[in-house]
C-alpha cells in the first residue's frame, strides 16, 4: 500500500469524515464505532479504497516499511484463523492418530487378556461362592418380607383400581367447595373405576387360570421355581429402601465404566471445574492394566498441582478408594493431568515372590528388580553411586524391603557385604555367609561386642574409601578414564576395590549407644557422604526416624530415600526428604495391609510406589547358600565368611582376648606371660603393655580385670631355671567364670 | 335405684354404651364426609330452584341463592375438617416462620 496516495488529505472520500482537518493527519479522529464496518468494507462507494484513520501513519512517522509489525489497538487478538489451517498431510495424520483401535486395548495385547480375563474368572467365583454362603439368610429374608411385599402390592392394585391419584383433585374440590369441578372429577372417576375393574376382574381370572395350568402342566420343579420366583419378587417388593434382598458380593464400584461424565463430576466436586467450564479430554479414556487411564486438560489456570492437592476429594468423587487414585504430571502442559484409576486397591495385593529367589546371578552394577509399581510394571533399582536410607513403623516390611536389595548384592560375588543388624532379628542371621562384617543387635555375645565390630568395621570402610579416592586419582587414564571405579576395576581382585554394600538395619539403635553413638553417627555421615561415589554403597533403615534417633545430619547424606507407611505426613518428609508431601509423596497415606509397600524417592529422576518383592526367610537361605557357593567359586568369599576373626574397636573384649591366649592346655598363666600373649594377638592394643617391666605388667593386667571380677593372685608355674616360681598370675577357670557371668547377665 | 338397677343389669353401663354410640354415629359421619362431601341443598331440596313466595307454582321459580343452582352444599361436618386444617396448617406455617 502507498500511504502518501491514501493520506486522508489526498483521499476525496475522508473529506465528509466529522473532525477531519484540511491539513490532514494531525488529528485522529475517534472513529470506534466505525471500526467494524471499515474492516467488513474496506471499498467506499464511490470505488475508493477506504482507509481507517487509525491505520494511517502520522507524517511525523519516518517509518518506511510498510508492514506496521507492533500491536495495533482494534486488531483481533487471536491470529486470523487461516494461519491454523493444516496443510492435508497434516490433517490426515491428525486423523489417523485420533483414530480409536478396531478392538480395545485389553483384547489385543495377550498379557491384557491374560489378566482381564483372570480376573473376570476369580471375580465371578468369588460371586457364586458369597451367595452360595449366603443362601439361608436370603430364604429368611424372603420368609420376612414377602407377605409385606403381598400386602404392598395389593394396595397398590386397590389404588389404582379405585383411582387414588384423582382423590387429592376431588378433595381440593370439595374444600374450594367447587362443585362443578367436584361433580365432573366424580364422573371421571367413576367411569375410570368402572374400567379399571373390569381390566383387574380379567387379570385376576387369567391369573387364577393361569397358575391352575401351570401347576397342572409344568414339572414340578418349574412350578416351584416359578412360586420362589414370585415369592422373591414380591420380598423385593417389601423390602425396606435401603436394603436389598441379595447383597451385593461387594461394595459396589459404580463407575464399572469409567466414563467422562463421571471424571468431570468428581473434578467438578473436587472444586477443579465448574459445571459449565467442565473438562476437556484429549485421549479418550482407555483400559490400562487393572484400570482405567484417563488424560484430562484442568480449566487454564488450574494445575496439576491443584489436582494432586485435591486427590483425596477426586477419589471421592470417583466413589474409589485414595489409594486408587494415581495421577502423573503430563510433560505437555501444566494443566494436563494423566490419571490412573485402579479397579481394586492395587498397593494390597501382593506382588509376589522376587526372581532374585531363581537368578543365579546378579551384576550389581546393572539394575535389579527389587517390586513393582502400582500398574504392575517391574521397577529396577540399582545402588550404584548412591545411600539409600529406609523409614517405616514397625512390622510394615521394612527389613525385607531392605534385604531384598542386600541378597542382590550378595549374588553378585564381587560385592562386599556388611551386614549390621540393631535389633539382633533373625532376618539378618543367614547373611553371616557371604558378609564381609557382620554384626547382630548392641549386647556383646561370645565374647564379640557387635558395636565394636561395627566401629571397626566403620574405621576400616573410612579407610578404605579414603585410599579408594587415592588410588583412584593415581591410576593412569587408560585403565581409569574419569578417575571412577569401572565394572573391570572393581572385579580386579589385586586392587581390591570391589562394589560395597554396608547394610545398617534399625540404625537407630547404633545411633543411640550412649558410648559409641557419637562416634558411629560420624563414620556414618561420613560414609554416606563420601564413599558412594567410589563403590561403598550405604543403606540404612530405622523405625524412628527422628531427629534424636536417627539425626538429620545422617538423613540428609542420603540421596535415595523409601518410606513404607510412617504415621504421618510429617514422618513421611523426614524420611523422604522436606517437601515430599506437597510433591504428592506422602507415605502415611498408606495403609497397614500394604505390606512391604512404600514411596521411592531419588533412586531415579521419578518417584513412585513401589511394592517391593517378598523373600521369605527360608528362600533368603537359600539365596544366600547360593550365592556363598558362587563367592567359593570366583574366590571372593573373605572376612567374617571366610571364617575371619572379625577386628573389634579399640575398647576391645579384654575377657575374650585372655581366654584367647589361655590355651586348655594351661590352667594358670602368669600375668607377664598373659600380657605378651596379648601383645601378640592385638599389637595395636596390647603392645604398649608388653613394653613395660614385669611388675607393671602385672598391674596393668589385674587392673584390667578388676572390672570384671578377676583377681590376679599368686601363681605357682615351674619354670626352667627354677628362679622365683612364683609370680602373680591368672587362672583360666576365672576367666571362664567371669565369662559366663557375664552372659547371663547379658541375656 | 330402679335406673341405677337398670343401668347394671346389661354388660355394659348405659352411659358407656351411650358414648360407644355417639362415637359410632360420629365417625359414620365423618366417612360419610369423606366419601360424599357433599349433601343436598336444604332450601331447594337438591333442586337448585326456589318457588317465589305467593307464586303460581308454574311460573314463580328462581336460582337457589345458597347453592347457585347445583343443588348441592358442603357438609358442615366436611367444612369442620377443611378449616381446622386450614387453621392448622397455618399456625404451622407460621410457626415455622417463626424459629427461623
Ligand atoms: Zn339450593
Amino acid at each position: 500500500m502507498n500511504h502518501e496516495e491514501l493520506s486522508p488529505a489526498d483521499d476525496p472520500s475522508e473529506t465528509d469524515r466529522p473532525g477531519e482537518s484540511d491539513e490532514g493527519a494531525a488529528v485522529l479522529p475517534f472513529r470506534v464505532r466505525f471500526r467494524k464496518n471499515s474492516a467488513a468494507a474496506p471499498v467506499g462507494e464511490d470505488g475508493s479504497v477506504y482507509v481507517d484513520p487509525d491505520e494511517i501513519e502520522l507524517p511525523d512517522d519516518e517509518g518506511t516499511d510498510d508492514e506496521d509489525e507492533g500491536p495495533r489497538e482494534g486488531e483481533l487478538v487471536d491470529p486470523p484463523p487461516s494461519k491454523d489451517v493444516l496443510t492435508p498431510a497434516e490433517k490426515r495424520a491428525a486423523k489417523s492418530a485420533a483414530r480409536k483401535p478396531v478392538l480395545p486395548e485389553w483384547a489385543r495385547s495377550t498379557d491384557e487378556f491374560k489378566a482381564v480375563a483372570t480376573w473376570a474368572a476369580g471375580h465371578y467365583c468369588m460371586v457364586s461362592a458369597y451367595h452360595a454362603v449366603r443362601a439361608p439368610l436370603y430364604v429368611g429374608k424372603v420368609a420376612v418380607y414377602a407377605p409385606r411385599g403381598a400386602w404392598r402390592w395389593s394396595n397398590g392394585v386397590r389404588r389404582w383400581v379405585f383411582d387414588s391419584e384423582g382423590a387429592p383433585f376431588r378433595a381440593a374440590a370439595a374444600r374450594d367447595e367447587d362443585i362443578e369441578e367436584y361433580l365432573k372429577l366424580t364422573r371421571v372417576r367413576n367411569a375410570r373405576v368402572r374400567l379399571r375393574l373390569i381390566v383387574a376382574t380379567i387379570a385376576a381370572t387369567v391369573l387364577i387360570v393361569a397358575g391352575t395350568l401351570l401347576a397342572v402342566a409344568l414339572s414340578s420343579f418349574l412350578w416351584w421355581s416359578t412360586v420362589v420366583a414370585v415369592l422373591m419378587l414380591l420380598g423385593q417388593v417389601g423390602m425396606p429402601a435401603d436394603q436389598r434382598l441379595i447383597d451385593p458380593a461387594r461394595v459396589r464400584f459404580r463407575h464399572r465404566k469409567l466414563s467422562a461424565d463421571i471424571v468431570t463430576r468428581a473434578f467438578v466436586a473436587a472444586g477443579l471445574t465448574r459445571p459449565d467450564q467442565g473438562l476437556t479430554f484429549p485421549r479418550p479414556i482407555t483400559q490400562e492394566g487393572n484400570g482405567w487411564r484417563v488424560v484430562l486438560d484442568l480449566p487454564f489456570g488450574k494445575t496439576f498441582t491443584h489436582a494432586l492437592k485435591a486427590q483425596e476429594q477426586i477419589a471421592s468423587g470417583l466413589d474409589a478408594a485414595m489409594t486408587q487414585v494415581f495421577l502423573d504430571r503430563d510433560p505437555s502442559s501444566a494443566r494436563r493431568v494423566s490419571m490412573w484409576v485402579a479397579k481394586e486397591d492395587p498397593l494390597a495385593v501382593p506382588v509376589g515372590k522376587s526372581p532374585l529367589i531363581t537368578t543365579d546371578r546378579v551384576d550389581f552394577w546393572k539394575p535389579f528388580p527389587w517390586g513393582r509399581d502400582e500398574r504392575g510394571n517391574e521397577v529396577m533399582v540399582t545402588m550404584l553411586w548412591l545411600s539409600l536410607l529406609i523409614g517405616a513403623v514397625p512390622r510394615q516390611g521394612k527389613t525385607f524391603s531392605a534385604r531384598t536389595i542386600a541378597l542382590a548384592a550378595a549374588l553378585d560375588p564381587h560385592v562386599r557385604l556388611y551386614v549390621f543388624d540393631g535389633k539382633a532379628s533373625p532376618d539378618w542371621r543367614k547373611f553371616d555367609k557371604v558378609a564381609h562384617r557382620i554384626g547382630f543387635g548392641i549386647a556383646p555375645y561370645n565374647g564379640i561386642d557387635p558395636v565394636k565390630v561395627l566401629i571397626a568395621a566403620l574405621r576400616e570402610l573410612k579407610a578404605d574409601v579414603e585410599s579408594r579416592y587415592q588410588r583412584l586419582s593415581e591410576l593412569p587414564v587408560s585403565v581409569c578414564p574419569e578417575g571412577k571405579l569401572t565394572p573391570e576395576l572393581s572385579r580386579n581382585k589385586s586392587l581390591n576395590m570391589p562394589l560395597t554394600l554396608v547394610v545398617v538395619d534399625e540404625v537407630q539403635e547404633y545411633l543411640q549407644h550412649p558410648e559409641h553413638g557419637g562416634e558411629i553417627l560420624d563414620l556414618l555421615v561420613y560414609l554416606a557422604r563420601v564413599a558412594p561415589a567410589v563403590g561403598v554403597s550405604l543403606e540404612t533403615s530405622t523405625q524412628k526416624p527422628d531427629d534424636k534417633a536417627c539425626p538429620s545430619v545422617l538423613r540428609d547424606q542420603h540421596q535415595a530415600r523409601f518410606s513404607l507407611r510412617v504415621g504421618s505426613w510429617q514422618v513421611s518428609d523426614v524420611v523422604l526428604g522436606a517437601g515430599s508431601y506437597s510433591e504428592g509423596l506422602d507415605a502415611s497415606r498408606l495403609l497397614k495391609s500394604h505390606k512391604g509397600v512404600g514411596l521411592l524417592k531419588g533412586m531415579s529422576d521419578d518417584s513412585g510406589i513401589v511394592r517391593t518383592y517378598l523373600v521369605t526367610g527360608e528362600d533368603a537361605d537359600r539365596v544366600l547358600t547360593r550365592a556363598r557357593a558362587l563367592r567359593e567359586q570366583e574366590g571372593t568369599l573373605s572376612g567374617s565368611a571366610a571364617g575371619e576373626v572379625q577386628p573389634a574397636g579399640e575398647a576391645s573384649d579384654l575377657l575374650a582376648d585372655v581366654a584367647a591366649v589361655m590355651p586348655a592346655t594351661a590352667a594358670k598363666l602368669w600375668s607377664e606371660t598373659v600380657v605378651d600373649r596379648l601383645a601378640e594377638l592385638r599389637p595395636e592394643i596390647y603392645g604398649p603393655w608388653a613394653e613395660m617391666e614385669q611388675k607393671a605388667k602385672a598391674t596393668q593386667l589385674a587392673t584390667a580385670l578388676k572390672p570384671y571380677g578377676i583377681e590376679t593372685g599368686q601363681v605357682w608355674l615351674k619354670t626352667e631355671d627354677g628362679s622365683n616360681p612364683n609370680r602373680r598370675g591368672v587362672k583360666r577357670e576365672e576367666v571362664l567364670a567371669a565369662m559366663a557371668a557375664r552372659k547371663r547377665s547379658a541375656s | 335405684m330402679t335406673l341405677l338397677a337398670a343401668s347394671s343389669s346389661p354388660a355394659l353401663p348405659l352411659s358407656v354404651v351411650a358414648v360407644l354410640a355417639a362415637l359410632a354415629a360420629l365417625s359414620g359421619y365423618a366417612l360419610l364426609c369423606a366419601v360424599s362431601p357433599f349433601a343436598r341443598c336444604k332450601p331447594c331440596e337438591g333442586n337448585g330452584k326456589t318457588r317465589k313466595r305467593g307464586t303460581s307454582p308454574k311460573r314463580g321459580w328462581k336460582t337457589c341463592r345458597r347453592c347457585k343452582g347445583n343443588g348441592l352444599r358442603l357438609r358442615i361436618g366436611r367444612r369442620l375438617f377443611h378449616t381446622t386444617r386450614a387453621t392448622g396448617e397455618a399456625t404451622r406455617r407460621l410457626h415455622k416462620a417463626g424459629t427461623r
